[in-house]
Order: structure tokens, then sequence, then C-alpha cells
């Protein structure tokens, strides 16, 4: 059997994009950070001219504090959402956009088992994850120094961290989709549409409280940039939960693919 | 001795079934044709073959591997080499690092023995490669680590008469050295020209496996001749012609006898025109096999 020769093809395709992508990044990130000093002198008119609801929703607590700001505009929305909804888009291309293009005619009749390609081509999907947790933490760092800041080290660290399960479960969500469909776009629009669905109703649930159990059943309950930023408080356990429920997605996704016609 | 024997394959697609109840044996050493309209069911049969798809009843053995067990065929897969219908590969990247890929999965021993054959651009991207250029990546990286079964489907397909030619002899001297060819093909004409044997597919159902020479002698020639003197067509047509369409002045038809006869007989009249060429399947499989699937005449 031949190993790792998918892993390492599909991981250089992938290093341009994470690239980009983290450039991207960064410049967004330098952009908020630019417009942080401005917003701490307005911070109460800020919170006030946002519904209570809208807040709690957000985890909105400290936006005069470089930790909530970040928390909020550069974790919560963009790492949460917007890099979980990417996650779930890669994830749900690796397999059935291969199948579409039928790459995967090509791929299966090398010498490598199906639980073999699921595996590698997930492996391969780590090189955006590591590539981001990397730079965009230092580039995060050197903002709040250049405006005249600072922010624990340890908390930025951790926020990386501990998102690498949450976003693998995403992952898992899109690999999961893929798994079971052969045209990458209905995988996708399956992924992401989940990823944000669940989001959302984790949000809702807990600002609506009578509901809240329904929160602590969506993966974003268990990544809280807020409380690992402003409290300096690690969900250890939720990290836990969403590295099993992204296995338990991956082997699914494997036991699915193993079985079906490609 | 055996290189693959399918033993009762049959596909079902919600209702619709591709393959139904196929079986035969492809010898060691043999190119074999598989013979069949487009939508006949060639590529679901290569496809399970592969692994890709699960029989819905049946199976078959391919180096000693039956293609339901995933384990036999990982390992016979490192000799077997496939070049599919349509070639998926990764446009952004160039030809030879697609050719590196399916090297670093495969082996690649002869890579450089085949480039002189077959010169697609290797440092450009694949994306824009014309269908030839894909094709012939594609029949280099079935080849390259020297498989001892090849499964290719519509190879030809793309490719300029020289490169078909390449393939061809490539597929002879590929059987001289005791390899075996399967390959699928709607031509009538290149599976007479290189194959040995050849199974014959029509809706699913497998209609005859025969050797080439019966093939060629039932395929025979297509022939259209328009006579100067049309009052001379009722003479010209012989119970020998298989006719297929008829004019005032000219007829279309097949012919399955010795081409001197046919010669002989277009030489008695005066033609005002003439096209002898290969008949198409579909004319060969109206003439020799009835819709039932038997073998006719």
């Amino acid at each position: 059997m031949t190993r790792w020769a998918i892993a390492l093809y599909e991981s250089r395709r992938r290093v341009k994009g994470s690239l980009i992508l983290a450039a991207a990044f960064s410049i967004l990130s330098l952009v908020y950070m630019s417009m942080f000093p401005s917003m701490k002198g307005i911070e109460e008119d800020f919170l006030e001219a946002f519904p209570p609801a809208m807040l709690e929703l957000l985890n909105m607590e400290s936006f005069g504090t470089v930790e909530g700001f970040l928390a909020v505009e550069m974790y919560g929305i963009f790492w949460v959402v917007l890099l979980g909804i990417y996650f779930a888009y890669i994830g749900a291309d690796s397999l059935a956009g291969d199948i579409q293009k039928g790459k995967m005619d090509l791929t299966l009749s090398c010498p490598v088992s199906r639980m073999q390609v699921v595996g590698e081509k997930v492996a391969s999907l780590l090189v955006p994850l590591v590539v981001l947790n990397t730079i965009i933490p230092l580039v995060i760092y050197g903002s709040v120094l250049l405006i005249g800041e600072s922010i624990d080290p340890e908390a930025l660290i951790m926020v990386h961290l501990l998102s690498v399960p949450y976003l693998l479960s995403c992952l898992g969500i899109g690999v999961l989709a893929s798994s079971l469909s052969d045209r990458s776009k209905t995988a996708g629009m399956a992924a992401v549409g989940a990823v944000f669905f669940f989001w959302l109703i984790e949000g809702l649930a807990r600002v609506a409280g009578s509901i809240d159990w329904a929160s602590r059943l969506m993966p974003a309950h268990y990544y809280n940039p807020n409380d690992i930023l402003v409290h300096a408080s690690y969900d250890g356990f939720g990290a836990a939960l969403l590295m099993v429920l992204s296995l338990l997605l991956f082997l699914a996704s494997m036991v699915i693919f193993q079985r079906r016609d490609i | 001795m055996t290189a693959m024997e399918l033993k009762g394959l049959t596909k079902d697609y919600s209702g619709f079934r591709a393959n139904d109840g196929i079986s035969f044996s492809v010898r060691k050493g043999e190119i074999f044709g598989y013979l069949g309209p487009n939508g006949a069911g060639k590529t679901t049969t290569i496809r399970q073959l592969l692994g890709l798809l699960t029989p819905t009843a049946g199976t078959a053995v391919l180096l000693g591997a039956d293609i339901r067990d995933e384990r036999q065929m990982v390992e016979a897969r490192k000799r077997i080499g496939y070049l599919p219908d349509n070639m998926g590969f990764d446009d952004e990247m160039t030809g030879a690092s697609i050719l590196d890929y399916y090297g670093m999965m495969r082996g690649d021993g002869r890579r450089e023995e085949l480039l002189e054959l077959f010169n697609p651009p290797l440092e450009k991207k694949v994306g824009d490669y014309s269908r030839g250029n894909r094709q012939m990546l594609g029949i280099i990286q079935a080849f390259m680590h020297d498989p001892e079964l090849i499964i290719m489907d519509e190879p030809t397909v793309g490719l300029d008469p020289i490169k078909q030619e390449h393939l061809y002899e490539l597929l002879q001297e590929e059987r001289q050295r005791g390899k075996t060819v399967f390959f699928s093909s709607h031509v009538l004409n290149e599976v007479q020209r290189i194959c040995d044997r050849a199974a014959i597919l029509r809706q699913g159902k497998l209609v005859a496996v025969e050797d080439i020479s019966l093939l060629l002698k039932k395929g025979g020639k297509a022939v259209w001749a328009k006579l100067q003197q049309p009052s001379e067509l009722d003479r010209f047509i012989t119970p020998e012609m298989k006719v297929t369409k008829k004019d005032e002045d000219s007829v279309h038809f097949t012919f399955t006898g010795a081409n001197d006869d046919l010669m002989a007989h277009l030489s008695s009249f005066r033609l005002a025109d003439i096209n002898i060429g290969d008949p198409m399947l579909e004319d060969v499989f109206k003439h020799y096999y009835d819709d039932s699937g038997e073998g006719g005449q």
C-alpha cells in the first residue's frame, strides 16, 4: 500500500490558498486593530446602540479592552463564523469534488484503500488550519503592540489553540456532507448551511434562556473567545468534546465512503 | 491462465439494469476488446472491475483478487493500469507534477520511455491541455508502472491518427511482453485491428464473445454505390448484400463476402460514384445479433 502520497500531494496544493487566506485575515486584523483606538472612547455609546439581546448573542461584553474587542470582532465573528464556514466548505469539496471531476476514479485505481483516501485527504486540509493559527496570532500580537496596547500572549495562544477542535468539527461536518454526495456544490451548501445554522441556534438558544439546552448541543458553544480572552478561562472539557465530535464525524465519513458507489 | 474473469456481473441503478449478468474471461497475454455502442454499459463494467461500483450481483476476479474484497484489490491494483474515459486531473497542476504524483502512488519506471512515444507539454498546466494532450498524459500514467493488466475506457478518443498508431503499437508490444490489455471501444475497426478477442455488449447484456477473425467476417464492408443507369439497380443488388438504404439510383449495403468478389461485382457495372468503408457498429449488431441478445446467424 502506498502511504502519504495523497496527503503530500494534496497538502502541496493547499499551501498557496492557505497563504492567501492568511494574508487576507492579516489585513483584516490590521484594519480592525487600527480602528480600536478610536472605538475605545465611544465604547459606552457604541454598546448602547445595540439591543441587549444582540450584545448577548455576540458575546459583546467589554468592547473597551483589546481583549474584548478582539473577542467580538476578530474571533467571535471572523474566526467562528467565517473560518468555520471556510473549513466546512473545503471539507465538503474534498471527496465530492474529486468524484465530480473524475479524479476519484484515478485515485482509487491506485493501491490505496478508501479509508486511507479519506484520512489523507482530511490530513491535507490541516494545512490551512496550521498556517492560519501560526501566522494570525503573530500578526495580531504585532498589531496590538503597534497601536500601543498590550495583550496577554498566553490568552492569545489559547484562543487559537482552542479554536482548532472547533474548526475541526466544522471540517468534519463538511467531510461528512462530502461523503454523502457526488456534487461538490450540494455538499458545500449543506455543510456551510449547517455550520451557520448551528452557530445561530447556539446564540439564539443561549439568549432565549428557556431552551439553553439546545445551545449546548451546538459545536460553537464549546469555543468561547470572550471567555478565553477576557477572563482567561479555558474550557478544556469543551475542547475535548469537540475533538471527540470531530473524530466521530471523520469516522462516519470513512464508513460511508467505504460503502458507497463512486 | 486467466487475467480477468467476470462471473454474472450485474449492476442496477434505480430501476435500470446497466449490466445484466455478464460473464466472460480474459486470458493472460491477450488484447481483449470490449465492444458496444455508446450507452451499452461498458464504463459501468469497467468501474465495477476497479472497485468503484459495487456489483448488485455477481463478481469478477482480477489478477486473483475478488473485486468485492478491498484488501485483495488494493494489492492487485499495484499491477493494474487504468485509463478512464474522463481524465480527472487537477487543472492547476502541471503535467510533470501529475506524473510525479501517480508515480509516487504506483511507480514510474517506464515514464521516460513512454514520453518518447507520447509527448504532452509537461511544463504546462493541465488546464491548458487539449483533449489529445490530456489523453496522452492519461496513457503515460496508466502504463508507467509497467502493469500486468491494463484497463482502458475508449483509449483512442481525442488522439490524432499518429498517436493512435503509437498506442496500437504499444499495445501490441505489451502483449508480446506477456501483458494483458482490456479496453472498451465503440469503434469496430480498431477492435478488429488490434484485439485477439472481443466481448460484445448491447443494452447491458453480453451478446457474444468472439475471436476477431470471426468478427472480421461479420463486420464486412459498408458500401455506397450510385449507378449511372438507375434501371440496373435491381440487377446490381444481390442476395449477399445486406441493404441498409435504397434510393432510385443508389444503394447502401453491407458486404461480408470476399473483397475480390465485391470488386468483381462492382467493376461489372458503370458506377457514377462509390464509397467503401467500415460498417457502423449498430449496423453489424442489427445484422448479426437480434434484440433478444441471442447470437443470430
